[in-house]
């Protein structure tokens, strides 16, 4: 699967069949989140990967977001004191954008590898760092559900890109 | 079943306090989903029938489909009907 038929292809899914995943997966999609591109090369982030059942069902009373049965999840975790240390006045923001980039790689590496998954921000924040005893100055900020795709839903739809795109000036169509 | 609705419990939780933060449409989402994983539940511990069944089944099209379909007060719409209905034919046996 080429890159741009990764990223047209890949969908959000959230139900997923009880066939677990290869551990050597899960390294391989972490992996590829640590190639994302970071500002300043700042890198302000830790991933815990949990695929323990037990602990997998008990994460999703605290994570709404968590709709199906994924068999791993990965917490992409903001790394403070990197990120403040290393990363100047834009720290926080630019750890929130390295995250999202990460977490871009994480979902279209596990499609490209045949699973499903979905970013998700929908959780309890304290309640999710206190269950999976993180260390202080490391923040989840997305959870990743994997698993591989029970549905593969349609595209929802996206904004045309002549309604979002303009080319040298605000509102230019030359070239769109 | 009780670490069954141990968790749906702190599914309820976890969702009062996100849902202050989150797009008004997730409401409805959350109570449509919490409703599916109570039937799950009475499913998995044999407590289903095929009224909860086909309810279960029409509420998984909507949170496995494809986001912001936007479905989510006609489902509820429909789906309190239908309920009242089920409540009419079972009369004194609920």
């Amino acid at each position: 699967m080429d890159v741009l038929e990764a990223i047209y292809s890949r969908r959000s899914v959230r139900k997923f069949t009880a066939e677990p995943i290869p551990d050597a997966f899960l390294s391989r999609v972490v992996e590829t989140a640590l190639q994302a591109p970071s500002g300043g090369n700042v890198q302000p982030w830790a991933f815990l990967v949990i695929r323990e059942p037990t602990r997998l069902r008990q994460l999703r009373a605290l994570a709404p977001g968590i709709i199906g049965k994924p068999t791993a999840v990965v917490a992409i975790c903001l790394d403070r004191k990197r990120a403040t240390t290393l990363g100047g006045s834009l720290d926080e923001m630019m750890a929130g954008v390295d995250i999202g980039l990460a977490a871009q790689n994480i979902l279209l590496s596990a499609h490209a590898l045949g699973l499903g998954g979905c970013a998700i921000a929908s959780f309890h924040p304290s309640s999710v760092k206190s269950f999976l005893d993180l260390p202080e100055g490391i923040e989840p900020v997305l959870l990743v559900a994997l698993g591989y795709p029970a549905r593969l839903p349609s595209s929802p739809g996206r904004r045309d890109l002549k309604e979002v795109c303009f080319f040298e000036t605000w509102g230019g169509t030359e070239g769109a | 079943m009780r670490d069954d609705l141990l968790l749906l419990l702190g599914y309820f939780l976890s969702s009062a306090r996100g849902l202050a933060n989150e797009p008004k449409s997730y409401g409805p989402f959350r109570l449509l989903d919490a409703a599916g994983r109570l039937l799950e539940i009475m499913e998995e511990h044999g407590m289903g029938d095929d009224f909860t069944k086909r309810v279960l089944e029409q509420i998984d099209e909507e949170r496995f489909g494809p986001s912001h379909e936007g479905k989510g007060l006609e489902l509820a719409d429909q789906l309190s009907q239908e309920f009242a209905e089920y409540l009419k034919a079972k009369g004194s046996a609920t």
